[in-house]
């Protein structure tokens, strides 16, 4: 029982990394109906961009905070400078550019820090404490801290959706771009933000996900696949379902690795691959996305 | 004096295909001007050139400015409200958010209620669940909500039982006489369309073909034969 509570736990707290990432991709495809293949490899750069500061000598917190502004920053500027201009043409076009910018980031660390991982020491001083939880559930301090910001992030999405009237506008732009522009509000500035939204996410996810791996140009890749198969899970437009859909990969993951014998630590990734197929399979829209129906 | 919404020589179309050809048209202040036409008679366009949504040239001014070129985000904050074809709601927005989407006034929204009642009983509700002359009835709302010079209505009858069509007409009969707020309203369903408007046009493959007063449109043989089927 406890080494099952154990796993769960091992679970959510990897699932907590999958859900901010699935939420990244999820904010970036109901604002643009498509999935941004480089955002894991955005995710890297920002996590090599704080611990490149943090090794100049900047505090813990002022090099988070700075990275996480540069992120936003770089990715509302990636909005404008690469997707605007072909926006209005085929959706192929935008997923080439995604994938483009997801070789070139990939390259352009390698070339700047070497492809070779370096392993982190903890991203704060009681990051390596290990905390007793009840029922013998043992976390460390990174642990506890990746989920405590994903209830943080999570929690303040909501606040800004449904409570703010930017929030309002961002729904009212995904839900119907033309309307929107119609009604005074402008769009383009609204997916700026969106993009600047996701690529904060995403560096959120790195830096936390980083010391718990090691820091090298492929970190994001595995991240990014659970990361895809949570928001397919949770559906792709759904911000909670992110949430649910990465904990459920990060339990599924975790107990699958330990229970089923022969998928163990070697066939842990194919869990990921599996839920995406049986989602697709079975309900496209995923557990909370809207299924649409297209007039002719 | 100049129109309020003055269309001068305007072409339109999609990359290589014309649609519009030397459209000049006039809304002066509060009138309801209506554009007639068959399915493919370039309605639409004509409409989404004046909002900024379509490529045109030529000249396009409200109060003698020119606006054509700029975008529809700035067209609708210097006074074009365009009811779009298929309504354009948010479906899945609630009602009220809908309406919140064109104004920060609550005292606007109540205002409005009171003209829709139907819409305040339904303000919870996504506004994909209500029904077509509802879903209608929201988008003008809205549309009225950011205080447009002229109301650019696309078809309001598109979908709707002729009932729940007359009701919408009257509706906008309400809404000139209480905010004389000028509309340029294209239409299938001549009929309705003249007894609202004032001045009507009609519409043949992309050019303006007749435009006079409504009443004198009405007994026209070309107008009557073609789209009043009488």
């Amino acid at each position: 029982m406890d080494r099952f509570l154990q796993q769960v736990a091992d679970g959510i707290v990897n699932g907590s990394i999958y859900a901010l990432v699935a939420l990244a991709l999820v904010l970036i495809h109901r604002t643009t109906g498509l999935v941004n293949f480089a955002q894991g490899e955005l995710a890297m750069l920002s996590t090599y961009v704080a611990w490149s500061l943090l090794d100049s000598g900047a505090s813990m917190p002022v090099a988070v905070a700075v990275t996480l502004a540069a992120s936003f920053a770089g990715g509302a500027l990636i909005e404008r400078v690469l997707i605007r201009p072909v926006e209005s043409s085929s959706p192929l076009a935008i997923v080439m550019i995604t994938i483009g910018l997801f070789i070139s980031v990939n390259s352009l660390a390698a070339w700047i820090w070497t492809p070779i991982g370096r392993p982190l020491r903890p991203l704060f001083g009681f990051g390596g404490d290990v905390f007793e939880l009840p029922a013998g559930v043992r976390l460390n301090g990174q642990e506890l801290t990746i989920v405590a910001i994903l209830l943080v992030v999570a929690g303040a999405l909501y606040v800004f959706f449904r409570l703010t009237r930017i929030g309002l506008l961002m729904r009212a732009a995904s839900s119907n771009p033309t309307s929107s522009r119609l009604a005074g509000v402008n769009v383009g500035r609204l997916l700026m933000l969106g993009w600047g939204l996701a690529a904060t996410m995403g560096a959120l996810a790195g830096i936390l996900v980083a010391p718990k791996l090691t820091l090298s140009p492929s970190l994001m890749l595995i991240v990014l696949i659970y990361g895809f198969a949570a928001a397919t899970l949770g559906g792709f437009d759904s911000p909670l379902g992110a949430v649910v859909g990465g904990i459920a990969v990060g339990l599924a993951e975790s107990l699958a690795a330990t229970y089923v014998a022969f998928v163990g630590s070697d066939l842990k990734l194919a869990v990921a691959f599996a839920l995406i197929l049986v989602v697709l399979l079975v309900r496209p829209a995923g557990l909370f996305g809207s299924r649409t129906v297209h007039r002719a | 004096m100049s129109a309020l919404l003055a269309v001068r020589d305007l072409h339109a179309g999609y990359g290589p295909i014309r649609v519009l050809h030397e459209i000049d048209l006039e809304v002066g202040t509060g009138e309801i001007v209506a554009v007639l036409g068959a399915n493919g008679a370039g309605k639409t366009t004509l409409l989404r050139a004046i909002s900024g949504l379509g490529r045109a040239s030529g000249s396009v001014r409200i109060d003698g400015r020119e606006v054509l070129g700029r975008p529809a985000e700035r067209l609708a904050r210097l006074g074009i409200g365009h009811v779009p074809e298929g309504r354009g709601t948010f479906i899945d927005l609630t009602v009220e958010e809908n309406l919140r989407v064109a104004t920060r006034s609550r005292v606007d929204i109540e205002r409005w209620y009171d003209q829709f009642p139907v819409l305040a009983q339904r303000r919870r509700q996504l506004a994909g669940t209500l029904s077509g002359g509802e879903q209608q009835m929201l988008a003008i709302a809205r549309t009225l909500l950011s205080k447009p010079r002229v109301l650019l209505l696309d078809e309001p009858s598109t979908g709707l039982a002729p009932t729940i069509t007359r009701e919408v007409f009257r509706i906008l009969a309400e809404v000139r006489a209480l905010e004389s707020t000028a509309m340029l309203i294209v239409e299938q369903n001549a009929s309705l369309a003249l007894d609202l408007a004032d001045r009507a046009y009609v519409l043949e493959t992309g050019r303006i073909v007749l435009g006079g007063p409504s009443n004198q449109l009405r007994y026209d043989d070309a107008v009557r034969g073609a789209y009043l089927g009488y």
